[in-house]
């Protein structure tokens, strides 16, 4: 029997045995739950979004379809993505890297202008942000090199790692999209922290962040106002910020109930930035911190099975990965607490987006492709 | 080996001394350094992360749970907007506004054209079928059917039953009364917003969340009486147009203001500009004698003329090569009483030259004269002065020519006369007890005195016996000018006024009626001056009103029943 389900002959079953279940699980949850809250963030958007009431009231779940529709081919690239063996996925990673920094350098030419910023470009049908599939790929390309180095001391990888990370926050500043930079910092950051580099080399790390975060300041107007306006609200309730507040306040511990939320049509991007507060108003403090708890278990199952792999690339990789998906739901719902400056974070999983939402699920994919169980991956040298 | 629990670190075992040089274990031994190492890093940034989002959570318990909203900035709904009523002095319904249903459709929504059609067609039978089918079959999403249905209609149209078929609250401004005080109301716009008359001067009040009705000084009687008389004068006089004043002289409140030709503010998009026009207060005119009451008082502020001095009125008068004429030429020299009684402009003028041309400008400029009428009304428009005041101006303006005001502006200086000189703002609001009235002294009250009785003697004994009315002591002034065309003053385009004003005992009401080109008619002798005209609406409305308004009428007692107690006055 056991000899049975080692044969590769039912690559399903022996995906199905390898993998893990309980990463899968939450991660098809938080679908399901990004699906529910659209239906509740759809009729608001379209209310926003689209130019004449007739609109919104023949399609008010315009969003709610589309989301679907993304929801299904996330499920089915990470689940494709999983089913790669570990080098294979590497490559995958690494290649997504490649791609999003060549879509990067041609944006200024070829992007969509969308709100003063050219972050989106047009490929058949779909609006791609490349950026959102660079962070997965720099993350695995970050862990990749750090594994590579450790075998050849004498190979470069490190100087290789920053050069390409400067070519990245140069074309993303460019943009400018300063949220993604940060975020873009941070993971690099965490991985170079997890890969055991000398404190003192992590400190002049975070001094160059820092000064690099301060001439961002200086030289960036439309991120200086931001976090002015921040520190120093003039017209709190007016702010998208603000009316995000008032969204949350409106939900008390068990919500409004679900269709019944009325803040939310007031509120800016209720189905990207703000689903959040929209989940607030309609399920209250209870079902959110659910919510919560379900994206914090799903960042926890992954550092659990990073913190049991033996092989250095796929831990650092898969905490990075992690580290990644938990930052991005941190500074989401920072903003909508009104703890940080608005970014343009989405809420992983959740939000409505294209781009968020395939690169997330290409993420989990490659999470569950570094942890899947193979001889002599867990419990070092157990098996 | 050790058994490892999966979390569990694995421990590095104390190398002996003999396995130092194997390498394959030293490797093994460094993967396990790094792994390990890695794993302390990664739980020290699962602390950092959970201590965060411990943070998250409590500051989402604060705001969700600890903010309750003030205020639910919700959807903007659309809002209906409740508009105040306008009554008159004793609460009689002037405008309103009445709750009506709009008939709107989505055709997305419609299964079957013509039968939704005929559906609808049979219930308001008054639209037209191949209108409502083509809207029907539109490819918009929201066409309108019709606008303000009536309960019965809207019930009517609710019985269909048809998904497609919405309906809107629109109040809608009704004015019960239709033609009566078309002017001073006004109307308002399709989303009750004021745009003439009370409904704009009050917008603000009457939109005024819980506001009280606004309570005019008209009152409806005496502003019908004026209406019918001026309706029937207009006819009778053949005239263009019209109006007319009743005020109370004491408190500056207007009873009735009219205007005629009038119109339907109930359908207000149907009348004309000139049906729109306040004459009352907008129009400016030449109003000739009905001024010569206030260079009466400028004679007596001024003292320029004795008591019993007569002025040569016979002789020809000529002011900067211009000739001064009467209507009523007299013979001999007039006193003052008589110079009003006779309406000699020759002596109204000798006596204004006399007084000097800065005495008279100040004068009028008490009497409000040089300035629009301060009423709430936007309708009020400024008088037209004479930019240079030379020795001809100050001729012509002592028996109102070369000056232009509305009838309004001199009604309510003429009532400042007859109040013991104290002016008082004309106001469309009732007074309420305890309110000032904005007053402020123009002449002396010995001038009042003096003018009063001068105006009494015009009816008893001058050119306005038409206008007398028995037992209400009228006093009156008439005024016949003639028009200025095109530079030229017309012979027989005439603009007529008269002012009337009773008890003279106790003077408490001003009627001021107005006749613009006025014609003779069957039995005025080929006349068509104030006498014949505006004097005999005037003594109509004084008759009408003066018995509603609870002036006591004196019945001159015969000889029989002197002297019985408690007989009538």
């Amino acid at each position: 029997m056991i000899g049975r389900s080692r044969t590769n002959r039912f690559v399903l079953l022996e995906w199905w045995r390898s993998i893990d279940r309980i990463t899968l699980g939450l991660f098809v949850a938080l679908l399901i739950f990004g699906f529910v809250l659209s239906i509740a963030a759809s009729p608001a958007a379209t209310y926003r979004l689209s130019l004449s009431y007739s609109f919104y009231e023949d399609k008010p779940f315009f969003f709610l379809k589309r989301h679907g529709i993304f929801a299904v081919m996330g499920l089915a690239s990470a689940i494709i993505v999983s089913m790669l063996p570990i080098n294979n996925a590497r490559r995958l990673g690494v290649l997504a890297l490649i791609g999003g920094i060549a879509v990067l350098a041609v944006l200024p030419e070829l992007g969509m202008s969308v709100k003063g910023s050219k972050r989106w470009i047009k490929i058949g049908p779909l609006l791609l942000q490349p950026s959102e599939f660079v962070k997965p790929g720099l993350i695995v390309f970050a862990a990749w090199m750090f594994s590579v180095r450790k075998k050849h001391p004498e190979f470069p990888g490190i100087i290789i790692l920053f050069m390409v990370f400067g070519v990245l926050i140069f074309l993303l500043i460019n943009q400018p999209d300063v949220g993604q930079s940060i975020l873009l910092t941070l993971c690099l950051a965490s991985v170079v922290f997890y890969a055991g580099l000398p404190m003192k080399l992590i400190s002049a790390l975070f001094g160059v962040s820092l000064i690099g975060g301060i001439l961002a300041f200086q030289f960036l107007s439309h991120m200086r106002d931001r976090i002015i306006s921040f520190l120093y609200p003039e017209n709190l309730a007016a702010t998208q910020t603000g009316k995000a507040l008032q969204t949350i306040a409106n939900g008390g511990l068990f919500g409004v109930g679900p269709g019944e939320g009325r803040a939310k049509y007031n509120l800016p991007d209720p189905h990207t930035d703000f689903i959040f507060a929209v989940a607030v108003e309609e399920f209250g403090f209870l079902l959110s911190v659910g919510l919560i708890v379900l994206l914090l278990a799903f960042v926890a199952r992954s550092f659990r099975n990073a913190l049991h792999l033996n092989d250095y690339f796929s831990q650092l990789a898969v905490a990075g990965l992690a580290t990644m998906i938990g930052l991005q739901t941190m500074i989401n719902l920072a903003v909508n607490l009104n703890i940080a400056p608005a970014t343009g974070m989405t809420l992983p999983f959740i939000s409505y987006g294209g781009s968020s939402m395939l690169a997330l699920s290409f993420s989990v994919g490659l999470i569950l492709a570094f942890s899947r169980k193979r001889p002599g991956a867990y419990g070092f040298g157990v098996n | 080996m050790k058994d490892l629990s999966p979390i569990a670190l694995p421990e590095l075992p104390d190398q002996p001394a003999f396995m130092a040089s194997a390498p394959t274990l030293n490797v093994l031994a460094d993967e396990v350094q790094l792994v390990r190492q890695t794993r302390v890093r990664i739980i020290m940034g699962m602390v950092v992360f959970s201590l965060f989002f411990l943070l998250l959570v409590s500051r989402l318990a604060e705001i969700s749970l600890l903010r309750a909203p003030k205020t639910l900035h919700g959807m903007p709904t659309s809002q209906v907007k409740a508009r105040a009523d306008i009554v008159d002095r004793n609460g009689a319904l002037l405008a309103t506004s009445l709750r009506t249903y709009s008939l709107s459709a989505n055709p997305k929504k419609v299964w079957n054209v013509v039968a939704s059609t005929e559906a609808i067609i049979s219930a308001l039978p008054d639209l037209d079928p191949a209108v409502v089918e083509s809207r029907l079959s539109s490819n918009k999403s929201f066409v309108w059917l019709r606008r303000n249905l009536t309960p019965k209609e809207r019930q009517a149209v609710f019985s269909l039953g048809l998904p497609e078929l919405e309906f809107a609250v629109e109040p809608k401004r009704v004015y019960p009364r239709g033609r009566l005080a078309s002017h001073i109301l006004g109307f308002t716009d399709i989303d009750q917003n004021g745009t003439a008359g009370v409904e704009r001067a009050f917008n603000a009040q009457l939109f005024e969340a819980g506001g009280a009705d606004i309570r005019l000084s008209l009152d409806m009687g005496v502003q019908f009486a004026v209406e019918d008389e001026l309706r029937a004068g207009m006819k009778k006089y053949g005239a263009d147009a019209g109006s007319g004043i009743v005020m109370n002289i004491k408190t500056g409140e207007i009873l009735a203001m009219a205007s005629m030709p009038d119109f339907n503010p109930n359908r207000f998009g149907a009348a004309l500009p000139h049906e729109r026009l306040n004459r009352a207060s907008m129009s400016l005119y030449e109003l000739g004698s009905t001024f010569k009451p206030i260079t009466m008082a400028l004679a007596h502020e001024t003292g320029v003329i004795g008591h019993e001095e007569k002025l040569a009125v016979q002789d020809k008068l000529v002011i900067q090569s211009k000739s001064i004429t009467d209507d009523h030429p007299s013979s001999v020299a007039l006193g003052a009483y008589d110079i009003l009684a006779k309406s000699s402009n020759r002596g109204a003028a000798m006596i204004a030259l006399r007084s000097g041309a800065e005495a008279q400008q100040d004068l009028l400029r008490r009497l409000g004269l040089f300035s629009r009428v301060p009423i709430e009304l936007h309708e009020s428009a400024a008088p037209l002065v004479a930019t240079k005041w030379q020795d001809i101006t100050t001729a012509t303006v002592s028996y109102g020519h070369g000056i232009s005001v509305t009838p309004l502006a001199l009604a309510s200086a003429l009532a400042t006369l007859l109040n013991g000189g104290v002016y008082v703002e004309p106001t469309i609001e009732k007074h309420r007890i305890g309110k000032a009235i904005k007053s402020q002294r123009a002449v002396s009250s010995q001038t009042s005195e003096y003018v009063t009785q001068m105006m009494r003697y015009v009816v008893t004994d001058g050119t306005g016996r038409n206008a007398a009315v028995k037992g209400y002591e009228v006093m009156g002034k008439t005024g016949t000018a003639e028009k200025l065309i095109d530079g030229a003053y017309v012979k027989n385009r005439l603009v007529t006024s008269f002012v009337s004003a009773f008890p003279y005992s106790d003077p408490q009401y001003l009627v001021f009626i107005v006749y613009d080109e006025p014609k003779a008619y069957e039995g005025s002798w080929g006349y068509a001056t104030a006498g014949w005209n505006a004097a005999l609406s005037a003594r109509a409305v004084v008759e009408r009103i003066a018995p509603r308004l609870g002036v006591r009428k004196i019945v001159e007692t015969s000889a029989l029943s002197h002297g019985v107690a408690g007989g009538v006055q």
